[in-house]
């Protein structure tokens, strides 16, 4: 009988609390009158501005997983925000698996595209050709001059890739700031009515500064100045909840924008490592739910001309928010990829450590058809410490011009991925990887690997 | 000094300017600001003038207003790198002038913050009342 009493005094004191914390009291300073219904937000800046030492651009990073494109372990989203990131790559099951990627993002424009190149530079720890090796088996000490003089520059794959950004393509909220800014500004069209009100009752009373208690301040002039900062926080509190509930659906349509991109790629071999390669690679990437796919459904009412006005905007908004809530948490992505390689002729012979063995490796052609499926796991696609996993399935067709018996027309290599971000910088990836075949090409050598890695991203 | 969510910035001199600059990868953040004056009208200040700015609004003698700049920010800006704000008002020789505290001194009318993660929900709202 006692303890419904006591579970309302507690009720009661929860209540009495919560709505003291929504209003000001005499003893509060200007501030923390302010506070009450605005916190604080951002952190003191350590370093000389950039207004100071007129340095600017900084980079983006969110959990992208492996950028690699050479890795059986890639991600779905490629990041073309971070200025500068570097993975490395191990293989528990086999001894030849470790590559460590370096990608840069430089900062400049082509065509009118901010952020539109990607250089990336893959250095795979070399293995000796199988053919030298099945040559040589059971004579380790032949193997051992070639193998000590491997280096880890001996297989190197560098690439260019372009995406072009847009309205349609890329993660980018430059082409949409022009449509953000409408919905943004019509969701609270007025404040110039309680900011400059806020100026006034500022104003009227001499010497007030924001640390200042209300009590301190002349009997006459306490209440009525508590009451006018009151009510400004109130608004700039209506305010910056309008627009957040806006602005957080936007940028989640935003990150599940479709990429498009292009890459070259040239794998440099040492000759007792392999051929060197021509790959060309195009890829696109979209998300489940996107700005595109909110235009093509409301662009009728919602485009640039019918924006203008404010209620059509704030109209147009609200949908925004309405067509982006069901899809809060959904990140899905989809990569498909084609490729095409080509295998330069190389013969090697007159080595004397080669005792007259000759082997070389013929001009090849091969196609390869990739299909990459992730998603966030673990909280948002921004959220800090989020967890991604990606899934992937790749099909090869090799052919051999001069002999072709050696063409493997379905080699087949499927992975799973999951990619835990561990801080702002680093990341954790574990892959379990399958393929149908073993072959000598790429990182993959057995039927089934682990790999484990490591990913930084690196501040400018 | 980190800037708070209300700052009262006074006495501001004659002929002075208010200027407001933003630095970050503009592909992951939205900046505007609006600027509110007794007895003119209203502006809205744009990304692009304060990005990499600074933006400058000028103060006059017997001017009262505030100014509210609002930041969203949609993607994570990278460790290291994060989006910064600069607020201050300087004279016309462009030195940041001195404001009463409160404590019967003064400081520079000058603040300086930091961002590094997406503003989601809460965007970042900071507002400055400015007396001359």
């Amino acid at each position: 009988m006692k303890r419904i009493p006591i579970f309302a005094a507690l009720t009661v004191s929860f209540f009495a609390i919560t709505a003291q914390a929504q209003q000001c009291e005499l003893t509060d300073t200007v501030l923390a009158c302010w506070m009450r219904f605005n916190p604080a937000a951002g952190t003191d800046v350590t370093q000389p501005t950039p207004t100071e030492n007129a340095t600017q651009q900084v980079v983006a990073a969110a959990n992208t997983g492996i950028s690699s494109f050479i890795s059986p372990s890639g991600s779905a989203v490629q990041d073309f925000l971070s200025l500068l990131s570097a993975s490395l790559e191990s293989s528990s099951l086999s001894t030849n698996g470790q590559a460590l990627t370096f990608d840069y993002n430089p900062p400049i424009q082509i065509l009118g595209m901010d952020h539109a190149l990607k250089l990336q530079a893959v250095f795979v720890e070399p293995p000796l050709n199988d053919q030298l090796t099945a040559h040589f088996s059971g004579n380790t000490a032949a193997l051992e001059p070639f193998d000590k003089a491997l280096t880890n520059t001996d297989d190197v794959a560098m690439s260019a890739t372009f995406q072009p950004t847009s309205e349609r393509w890329g993660r980018s909220i430059v082409p949409h700031r022009p449509m953000f800014r409408l919905m943004l500004n019509s969701l609270v069209p007025n404040r110039n009515q309680w900011l400059v009100a806020l100026a006034t009752a500022v104003a009227n009373v001499p010497n007030l500064t924001s640390n200042q208690t209300f009590d301190s301040l002349s009997s006459d002039q306490q209440l009525s100045a508590m009451q006018a900062i009151e009510t400004a926080a109130k608004s700039q509190q209506s305010f910056l909840r309008a627009v957040g509930g806006f602005a957080e659906k936007f940028a989640l349509l935003l990150n599940n924008q479709p990429q498009l991109y292009a890459t070259a790629l040239y794998d440099v071999r040492k000759n007792v490592v392999g051929p060197n390669e021509w790959t060309a690679k195009f890829t696109y990437e979209i998300g489940a739910n996107n700005l595109n796919a909110f235009r093509r459904r409301f662009g009728t009412v919602c485009n640039e001309t019918s924006l203008a006005s404010t209620a059509t905007a704030a109209q147009c908004a609200h949908s925004l928010q309405t067509f982006a809530g069901s899809a809060a948490t959904a990140d899905d992505r989809l990569a498909i990829s084609l490729e095409y390689h080509r295998t330069n002729q190389r013969w090697i012979k007159g080595d004397p450590n080669l005792g007259g063995f000759e082997f070389g490796y013929p001009r090849a052609h091969e196609f390869a058809f990739e299909l990459t499926y992730g998603q966030t796991l673990r909280g948002t696609a921004t959220s800090p410490n989020n967890g991604r996993i990606d899934l992937s399935f790749r099909y090869e067709d090799v052919r051999n011009p001069s002999d072709a018996t050696k063409n493997v027309r379905s080699r087949a290599i499927g992975s799973i991925t999951y990619t835990q971000k561990i801080n702002d910088s680093f990341s954790f990836p574990v892959s379990l990887i399958y393929a149908n075949h073993a072959a000598n090409l790429g990182t993959v050598d057995k039927k089934l690997n682990t790999h484990f890695g490591l990913l930084y991203k690196l501040p400018k | 000094m980190a800037c708070d969510p209300l700052m009262i910035w006074r006495p501001v001199p004659d002929k002075s300017f208010f200027q407001a600059s933003v630095a970050g990868d503009e592909n992951v953040f939205d900046v505007q600001l609006d600027v509110a004056f007794a007895g003119k009208p209203p502006q809205t200040i744009p990304h692009e003038m304060l990005v990499p700015g600074p933006a400058k609004i000028p103060i006059n003698a017997g001017d009262h207003g505030a100014f509210d700049l609002l930041l969203n920010i949609t993607g994570e800006p990278l460790p290291g790198t994060p989006v910064v704000v600069d607020l201050r008002i300087v004279d016309a020789a462009g030195k940041i002038v001195q404001v009463i505290d409160g404590k019967g001194g003064t400081v520079p009318a000058q603040c300086a913050s930091q961002f590094t993660q997406p503003t989601g929900a809460n965007p970042v709202g900071i507002v400055v009342v400015a007396v001359a």
